[in-house]
């Protein structure tokens, strides 16, 4: 059988350098969020659309992370539960 | 019925990016993209000659035009699983093969849900719409033929492949082809004259019971059409482990015996934290190596005392390679495997306190990991391995 805790991207000594925070306007609606638009590099991005979304629970936090496009580019920004974070991990 | 995604982490990228699809793209790790390897190509980039395991400095000579992609295992693995948790309502026995692969046993279900064309052709329809990528479908009379018959078409395929066909349709395909014929079988099968599929059903049950003993059997099976020895029956979720391992191909040639005990004792630990999770402690332990070029070694050693401490699994571990030829000296490495066996549920009862108090202080990690993420305290040993 598939064993999904083989994950050695969660085992490895972490990168030193966290993610960027960023300010997110966003909707929670029926138990789900949704990014509509986020201050990043100076810019307002309006989230035209969310291209991909997933979760991933690290510890006691959930991260809900989305790939979204402003129209030009695409970026990876994730949202958690406990920390009440937002913040941008790569910019395509 | 057997689901075999199309290229998934590479289409999961193109629907995650949209500037991506249907260019040729490139999946791999997170080191330096010179020194890593393609996890994954999409279509396109397949059709230009780049294959997974392929050294990304060589799938940029083939296609400099390439778009690489940074590997995003937790984005993949949630999309498996909820593929996985979507297939459910098609069949009471589905089953999760890889992280791209799934099984469905479509015994008796036509009657509620019709034919299994019609509910692959269903489910092929769901997986694009909600994920975005797309899923070849094999559907047989048994396992090995609907993996096979998976990957007849890809991509985007939809193949039945009836008991009565299986003779006609496969007739030309290579027996190295075949699920469960690896290079040495297929090289044994060559010397007799066997390259094909149509040439395996000109020998008789007692030929190949004679020259290949147990796989004998199956190959003759397989040459009439029929399965069932050698992939594992259905297994329940809830099947109890038999055995508990991890083994990792480094995108490098190790040589320095440090860092090669760095990444087994990563291995360990992972190996320490999973039989921990499940209740378990192994006796038996199975080390392997691999040498570029040069095959692999392998040991294992029965141990008196169960255990899932991790830094009990790597002095283990490093006792059964003081048993291989020449241990770790001189040794190139590519890629390793550490396997506990012989699985007894864990027994709190520990006679000497040095033994409680290391149980509390597993304890303790495995708590703080739980609540603050995996690796959060981890062995020192392990810090120099850096993302590859």
């Amino acid at each position: 059988m598939f064993n999904p805790n083989a994950r050695w991207d969660r085992k490895l000594p972490r990168d030193d350098n966290p993610d960027e925070k960023i300010s997110v306007e966003a909707s929670f609606s029926n138990g789900a969020v949704a990014p509509r638009r986020f201050l990043y590099a100076g810019t307002v991005h309006q989230v035209k659309e969310i291209t991909f979304r997933w979760k991933e629970r690290v510890g006691a936090e959930q991260f809900y992370y989305f790939n979204v496009t402003d129209g030009t580019d695409v970026y990876k920004i994730y949202f958690g539960d406990k920390s009440l974070v937002w913040r941008i991990s790569r910019v395509e | 019925m057997h689901i075999d995604m199309d290229a998934f982490f590479a289409s999961i990228e193109q629907a995650s990016d949209p500037r991506l699809r249907g260019k040729p793209v490139i999946v791999g790790g997170k080191a330096n993209k010179q020194r890593t390897v393609v996890c994954a190509a999409s279509y396109e980039a397949k059709r230009m000659g780049i294959d997974s395991a392929m050294s990304v400095a060589e799938a940029f000579r083939i296609c400099p035009q390439a778009e690489f992609v940074v590997a995003d295992t937790a984005k993949y693995i949630f999309t498996s699983h909820a593929i996985f948790d979507m297939l459910k309502p098609y069949s009471p026995r589905v089953e999760q093969a890889s992280v791209d692969e799934f099984w469905l046993d479509m015994t008796g279900t036509e009657r509620f849900l019709g034919p299994a064309a019609e509910v692959a052709r269903a489910i092929k329809e769901r997986i694009r719409s909600e994920f975005g990528v797309t899923a070849s479908v094999g559907i047989s009379s048994s396992r090995l033929f609907a993996k096979i018959a998976s990957k007849l078409k890809k991509p985007d395929g939809l193949v039945v492949l009836d008991k009565g066909d299986i003779a006609e349709t496969l007739r030309d395909m290579p027996v190295g082809k075949i699920t469960g014929i690896g290079r040495s079988t297929r090289e044994r099968l060559n010397g007799f004259g066997i390259f094909v599929y149509s040439d395996m059903a000109r020998f008789g049950m007692d030929f190949y019971r004679d020259k290949f003993g147990k796989l004998g059997l199956w190959l003759y099976g397989v040459s009439r059409g029929e399965d069932g020895l050698f992939i594992p029956s259905w297994q329940g979720e809830e099947a109890p482990p038999k055995s508990v391992g991890h083994s990792y191909t480094l995108p490098y040639n190790a040589h320095n015996p440090e860092l090669i005990e760095a990444w087994l004792r990563l291995l360990c630990e992972m190996v320490a934290s999973r039989l921990r999770s499940l209740g378990l402690e192994g006796r038996c332990l199975h080390v392997f190596l691999r040498q570029p070029d040069m095959g692999f070694v392998a040991k294992q050693k029965m141990f008196g005392v169960p255990t899932s401490d991790g830094a009990e699994i790597f002095l283990r571990a490093m006792a059964v390679i003081s048993c291989m030829p020449r241990g770790l000296k001189g040794f190139r490495l590519r890629a390793l495997g550490v396997c506990a066996s012989v699985l007894t549920p864990a027994c709190g009862s520990r006679l000497l306190e040095a033994d409680i108090k290391r149980r509390e202080l597993i304890k303790s990690v495995d708590e703080i990991n739980g609540r603050f993420g995996e690796w959060t305290v981890y062995p020192a040993r392990v810090s120099g391995i850096r993302p590859t």
